[in-house]
Parts: structure tokens; C-alpha cells; sequence
């Protein structure tokens, strides 16, 4: 008996760690595969096409055309009031031109902060100093007010921020972006023509055919200022690793000489410097710090996995990607709007009229640094 | 003399277990509170290469059409993408399904049919590699759904020019199934989600797995092609690539589901030949390895252990024979046979393909549920692949001399009632 009672006792113990083991096998609560979004793709206005069809899905009367439903000649201030079937409350204006300030319940707001989804069928502005805690969509454009913060924002034309104002989550503009000083970009922001950047903004994910740092967008390319007959040809260097074709693979440190062209890729296990003036007909990659002079032509891409500077008037055809920090020069130009290349690092430093085409993503912080000196 | 030896071979035993177990724990540390590196995974903008997509195909007709579908789907631009079906000797409906859908989409989706040859992924691939015209190329096994935005992200890390392979992160599909698929999802979380993505993070040798991967045709080609003589082209691959100078990318963002075996007879096989073919490149690269001066120490030493995995199996048999044969000989202290089998046992309990510390990080990193609970099972997954990998081991030593191997394809089974969101 005491044996039974022995045995019984210890093969409890044992089993007893794994009574979750056997409850989780004979009645599963967590079985489903691990969830992967298949329409996930990549794309800056992910969050903005989600709003609109979140918008198309519970107000489709909202965008019916215009001479069946709306009057836009109503006065500026006439709203009407609704809720989604998720209880998301809503505001619409369908005033041609409003600003929020008008708005009634805007008016008893002591705290400035505007918790309601907002619609407008025309040109929105936004009154100063608010805080908009969920998306604003206009038809036309929107035109915020100082000092305002800005959960999200869509319209099918054009957006102006003004000075001081903060976009938390995404921006997405069917026209342009125009920010003013002082401004962050928070998260993404995205439009069909082109975003423009002041001084002093700051900026995480960007996507247009045109990203311009600095208000004159008029500058053009960079030319270089030498003919290619006046470029020497590199030549086979000692700390060759590899040879392959194309593409040399080097041991340590390396440096291009100005003037140099080369037809091919470099990859380096330590730093590369590109001197001015330099024409490379490939890629570049560093496996530590890549320093690129002025005046340097490269139709491949620059990878660098740390610290990479990109000096004045460069131009770069395909995608620069560093893991440290990026410093782009003044006049320097990625992409083309032809084929629109990507900008990525942790930290991104723009100079004065450095121009992206394509897509910024400075997923710690990205900067407009203006004239300051780059180091 | 003889117990002498027994007691030195112990410690290294021993020694291996310890080396392996650090390992581990290394990698699961830099997941937790390391720096964790995604470079290329959000290109989004850029003047995309040519891209040829290469989905072998050996009697697929349960699975085939959701693929082509699925890659049909892709935002991947479409004048540069050519979807490559091999169909490998099926005998099934498999070349029906892909000739409607070459008709239905002339531009895109062809065809290469393999009638006669040796069987087996590589031999396909290399077979039907002059057909693959992009400057990259992608495979899929015929069971893989990719996402729309896969193609892309798997083709960013080809604009680093160092890059020559890219590897994503395959989830099991039929992970519901019964208590092995499980099991097994459990076990390829830890794979990818802690031990690939930590080689990934701290520059070491994130292996290319053969499918959802991509390789440069340059590169490719720098190394010789796909060879027909191995049984797991995959790590070959990365071997010579690595000696070659280029690098292996591995991305955890780059999701796509796959199926897992769901009988114990198939997940035997499918590890006997990882094994064999595991094996092969080492036997084939571990002198080149450890002397080529592309690979940096770090590099070395994570390669030459990723090289020698399925070894462990047949040292821990060996290390229970030899602790408990020197116990009861009377040459083994109370002490010193107790910290030997505690490592021995520790080893055994923490497994080998998917350590229970890896399985638990994974599980966090993934957010998962109470499906962790599954855990103290993984014994039963551990045992089978244990004995299993030594027995494949012992068979390789045998017939070494003949010099051939055996192709076992993986059962496919279409997954009953899963939608893909």
C-alpha cells in the first residue's frame, strides 16, 4: 500500500510541470499560425490608403460627386455631426473654404484639443494652437495653423504646415507638402508631387518624386565641373582581396583619388574616401566609414555600415543606405525622377538644397541642418 | 590508457556542449538587448534589377496554383519579373496548372519541364538556371506564399554590392495541425527569430536557406553555379559564397508561410537529409574555412559551429555512454560524473536545433500566445531528432565510400480552412 501510494505521489510530481504542456495539446488555445499581413508593402501612404478606405467603407456618401450633394456656398462654420459604426465621432464641413476656428464645437473647446475625426469637402485651414487627436481629410487642400499638432492628415491636394507644427503619426498630400520652419514630420509623410523642408525641421519617413530641404527648388542638377577625358582610370591597388570583373573587394582602408573613374563596385572592409570630382559607374560599399567629396558621380549605390558623408553637389543615382550617420552635403541629389532611389539611415542630416527623389526614412531621427557646417 | 581516453574524450564532449550552449546564449542576448539590424528591408523606392523567380516543382498540384497566385500579386514591377516554374518530372496535374497559368499570363509566368535526369532541387535549379534571365534571382518551394511586398523586400539588400544571397523568415502555415507541427512551429520561431536574425545583427553567417532567398546571378556564377551533388544546396551555398568574398543577408521582416511536415516519417526523412547534406559542406569546406582570408574571426568561428551542428547529435550519445561507462567503472567522482552529466543533461534539455531559451525569446519577440506552454514537449521533438540525426550520421560514415545520395522530397498537404489575411 505504501509502495501504491509512493509511486502515485512521484509520478504526480513529475507529471505536474507539465499539466500546462498537456493542457495546451489536448484543448489548444494559441494554434493559429503567426500572423503575416500578405498586403503588407512597404509603402510610406500605407496608413493614409487604410483611412481612406476606412472612410470610403463608413461614409461613401461623403464622396459622391460634389454637384449631387453638396453646397459648397454654405456658410463658413456650418457643420454637420456624425458617428462611424466603430462610435468614432465625426465632424464635416462642406463650406469651400472653412477654418476650424468657425466651428462651434471647436469654439467650447478649453483645452484646444480636437478629439473628432474631421471632413471637409473644401480648402481647410486649421485654426492656431490645436491639437487634432484624429485624421483630418479635405477634398482640396488643408492649410494648418501655427503651433498646431496634427495626429494625421490626408487631402487630395495640397498641404501647408506652418511654423511649429508637429504631425504624430502621417501626412499624406495628393498634391504637395509645404512645411514652415520649425516643423516635425513625425512618422510618415508622403505625396504625389512634392515635399519641401524649411531650416530647423525635423522629419522621420518622407516619400515624393521631389524632396526638397531648403525653399529654393528651382537649383538644377549637379553638373560636374570636369569633362570625363580629364579623369584618370583607378588603378589595381596592393590591398586587393578579390578581383571579379567588375568588382573589387579590399582589404583595410581605401582612397579614390580625385578625378578618378571607375567602371565597377568597390566594397572595403574598412573606410573609403571618394575624392572630388570622382565618376564611379557602380556601387560603393563600406564596411566602416564612407567619406564622398564634392562633385562625385556615382550610378550605383553607396552602402556604409557606419557613418557615411556625402559631399557638396554629388549626385547619386541609386539608394544610400548607412547604418550610423548620414550626412547629406548642400546641392546633392539621389534619384531622379525617372527612377526614384531611397534614403536610409538611423540618423540623417540634410544640408541646404539637397534634393531626394523618391524616399527619406530616418528611422531615428532626420534633420534639415540648413547651412551648418556638416561635422 | 584506455580509461585515459575515455576521460579525455568526455571533456571534449564536455567542451563542445559548453561551446554551443554559449553560443546560444549569446544569441539569445543580442535579440533581447542588442542592436538589431534591418538595413535594407524598407527600400521602397528604386530603380528595381531584373528579377527571375525559380519555384522547382515535383508533383505540386495541391499546391502550385496558391503560389503562382500569390506571386501574381506582388508589387514587384512586373516588366521586370519573370516567374519561372520548374516542373520536375511531375506526374501529376502540376504542368497543367502551370501551362494555364503560362497562357493566362504569356509575359510573365513560364515554364521549364525537366522529363528525365537526377532528382532533387539542385540538380533542378542548375538545370533550368540558363532560363533565369534576372540579374537576381528568387526561389520559392511550391508550397510558399509570398506576400505582396516580399519580392521587394527580398531584392533591397542586392543594392549593398557585397550582398550575393538574402534569406527571409519561413512561418509554418499548418501549424495547427497536430502536436509535431506545433512542436515544429516552435522550433522555427527560435531558428529565425533568434538564432538567424542575432548572425544577422552581429555581422556572422546568417545562413541562406534555399527558399524564400535570393541569389545574385553574379555571384552565382562567381561560385560555380548550383551544384547537383549535394543534398542541401542551401548551406552550400553560403559556404562558397562567404569564401568568395560575398555576404549572406538574413531578414526577419520578410515573412512567408510555409508548410511543415506533419507526420513524424516525413520530419525523419526531411532531417536525415539536412544532415547529410549539412555534412557534406562540411566535410567539403571546413579546411578552406578556417584558412581563407575572406572570412573574419568572428565570421570563422560562427561558420566553422553552424558547419558542425549535426555533429552534436552522435557527441551527446557518445557523452552519455562515455559518463555513465566511467561511472560505473569506478573513474568518474561523484563530483566530477555529476557536473558531466549535469552538462550533458543540460545540453539535452536546452536540445539543439532550437534551444528552450531560444524558443521562449522567440515566443516574445513574436508576441505569441500560450502556445510556450508546448514547451516541456519539445523533449519528444528533441529525442526523435537526436537519435535520428546520429543514425543518419552513422549511415553517412558507412557509405561514404559509394559516394551517392538520396533525394527525399517533403510531403506537401494543403492547409484545410486557412485564409491568407
Amino acid at each position: 500500500m505504501g509502495s501504491i501510494l509512493f509511486i502515485t505521489i512521484t509520478f504526480i510530481l513529475i507529471a505536474l510541470p507539465l499539466l500546462p504542456a498537456l493542457s495546451e495539446w489536448l484543448a489548444p488555445v494559441d494554434v493559429k499560425p503567426l500572423k503575416i499581413v500578405q498586403d503588407f508593402d512597404s509603402d510610406t501612404s500605407h496608413f493614409a490608403n487604410g483611412f481612406m478606405q476606412y472612410l470610403k467603407l463608413n461614409i461613401p456618401d461623403f464622396f459622391i460627386s460634389d454637384t449631387q450633394t453638396v453646397d459648397l456656398g454654405k456658410a463658413a462654420g456650418t457643420t454637420k455631426k456624425g458617428t462611424f459604426k466603430d462610435g468614432t465621432n465625426y465632424i464635416i464641413s462642406d463650406s469651400a473654404s472653412d477654418n476650424t476656428g468657425n466651428f462651434p464645437d471647436f469654439q467650447i473647446l478649453h483645452n484646444k484639443k480636437a478629439n473628432k475625426i474631421l471632413l471637409s469637402r473644401g480648402n481647410l485651414h486649421l485654426a492656431d494652437g490645436f491639437y487634432f487627436d484624429k485624421e483630418i481629410y479635405s477634398l482640396y487642400s488643408i492649410h494648418s495653423g501655427k503651433d498646431c499638432i496634427i495626429r494625421a492628415a490626408l487631402t487630395e491636394g495640397d498641404i501647408i504646415l506652418e511654423e511649429n507644427n508637429t504631425i504624430l503619426r502621417w501626412i499624406h498630400g495628393g498634391g504637395s507638402i509645404f512645411a514652415k520652419e520649425n516643423c516635425s514630420l513625425l512618422g510618415r509623410a508622403s505625396a504625389n508631387n512634392a515635399i519641401t523642408l524649411p531650416f530647423h525641421c525635423h522629419f522621420e519617413r518622407m516619400r515624393a518624386p521631389v524632396i526638397q530641404f531648403g525653399v529654393n527648388n528651382n537649383m538644377p542638377s549637379p553638373t560636374s565641373p570636369i569633362s570625363d577625358t580629364e579623369r584618370q582610370k583607378l588603378k589595381i591597388l596592393k590591398n586587393m582581396k578579390e578581383q571579379d570583373g567588375k568588382r573589387w573587394l579590399l582589404d583595410g582602408d581605401f582612397f579614390v583619388p580625385a578625378r578618378s573613374e571607375f567602371d565597377g563596385d568597390i566594397i572595403a572592409t574598412g573606410n573609403i574616401e571618394i575624392g572630388r570630382e570622382c565618376l564611379i559607374k557602380g556601387s560603393i560599399k563600406s564596411n566602416s566609414n564612407l567619406i564622398i567629396r564634392e562633385n562625385v558621380d556615382i550610378y550605383g549605390s553607396v552602402v556604409g555600415a557606419q557613418d557615411v558623408e556625402i559631399g557638396p553637389c554629388s549626385k547619386i543615382s541609386n539608394p544610400v543606405i548607412s547604418e550610423g550617420t548620414l550626412l547629406i552635403g548642400s546641392n546633392v541629389e539621389i534619384g531622379s525622377i525617372e527612377n526614384q532611389s531611397s534614403v536610409i539611415a538611423p540618423v540623417i542630416k540634410c544640408a541646404n538644397g539637397a534634393k531626394i527623389h523618391g524616399t527619406i526614412w530616418a528611422y531615428g531621427n532626420g534633420e534639415f541642418i540648413g547651412n551648418k557646417s556638416m561635422t | 590508457m584506455f580509461i585515459v581516453a575515455l576521460k579525455i574524450a568526455l571533456v571534449f564532449v564536455v567542451f563542445c556542449i559548453l561551446l554551443y550552449t554559449i553560443r546560444h546564449y549569446i544569441f539569445t542576448l543580442n535579440r533581447l538587448f542588442g542592436r538589431q539590424r534591418h538595413p535594407y528591408v524598407d527600400i521602397e523606392t528604386a530603380n528595381w534589377p531584373s528579377v527571375s523567380v525559380l519555384v522547382p516543382a515535383h508533383n505540386e498540384e495541391a499546391v502550385i496554383a496558391y503560389s503562382l497566385e500569390a506571386l501574381l500579386k506582388a508589387n514587384y514591377p512586373h516588366d521586370r519579373l519573370t516567374i519561372l516554374v520548374i516542373n520536375d518530372r511531375s506526374t501529376d496535374k502540376t504542368k497543367e496548372i502551370v501551362d494555364r497559368f503560362s497562357v493566362q499570363y504569356p509575359e510573365i509566368v513560364r515554364q521549364y519541364h525537366r522529363t528525365h535526369g537526377k532528382g532533387g532541387k539542385a540538380e533542378a535549379l542548375k538545370e533550368a538556371m540558363p532560363e533565369a534571365k534576372g540579374d537576381i534571382t528568387i526561389v520559392f518551394d511550391a508550397d510558399y506564399i509570398p506576400g505582396k511586398g516580399l519580392l521587394k523586400q527580398l531584392v533591397a539588400p542586392f543594392f549593398d554590392p557585397e550582398v550575393g544571397s538574402v534569406m527571409g523568415r519561413v512561418v509554418p502555415v499548418n501549424s495547427a495541425h497536430n502536436l509535431l507541427t506545433r512542436l515544429l512551429d516552435l522550433e522555427r520561431s527560435a531558428g529565425y527569430q533568434v538564432d538567424q536574425q542575432a548572425r544577422m545583427n552581429m555581422a556572422l553567417v546568417p545562413q541562406y536557406g534555399g527558399t524564400v532567398g535570393g541569389i545574385r546571378r553574379a555571384a552565382l556564377e562567381n561560385v560555380g553555379g548550383w551544384l547537383d551533388y549535394t543534398l542541401a544546396e542551401d548551406t552550400d551555398l553560403t559556404y562558397r559564397l562567404m569564401l568568395k568574398g560575398w555576404k549572406s543577408i538574413y531578414q526577419n521582416r520578410s515573412e512567408c508561410y510555409e508548410e511543415v511536415p506533419e507526420t513524424w516519417h516525413a520530419r525523419i526523412r526531411q532531417l536525415k537529409r539536412w544532415t547529410i547534406g549539412h555534412n557534406q559542406a562540411l566535410a567539403r569546406y571546413l579546411g578552406k574555412w578556417m584558412f581563407n582570408k575572406n572570412i573574419s574571426f568572428s565570421e570563422r568561428i560562427d561558420g566553422l559551429l553552424l558547419l558542425a551542428i549535426y555533429t552534436m547529435s552522435p557527441l551527446v550519445i557518445l557523452g552519455w555512454i562515455l559518463a555513465i561507462a566511467l561511472f560505473y567503472a569506478g573513474e568518474l567522482t561523484l563530483v566530477s560524473a555529476a557536473l558531466m552529466l549535469f552538462a550533458i543533461a543540460s545540453y539535452s534539455a536546452i536540445g539543439n536545433f532550437a534551444v528552450f531559451f531560444e524558443i521562449c525569446t522567440a515566443n516574445y519577440l513574436d508576441a505569441s500566445g500560450s502556445r510556450i506552454r508546448l514547451l516541456p514537449l519539445n523533449s519528444v521533438s528533441f529525442i526523435v531528432s537526436i537519435l535520428t540525426v546520429t543514425q543518419a550520421c552513422i549511415n553517412q560514415i558507412i557509405n561514404c565510400r559509394n559516394g551517392t545520395s538520396r533525394w527525399d522530397k517533403t510531403p506537401r498537404y494543403r492547409v484545410r480552412g486557412f485564409t491568407f489575411s
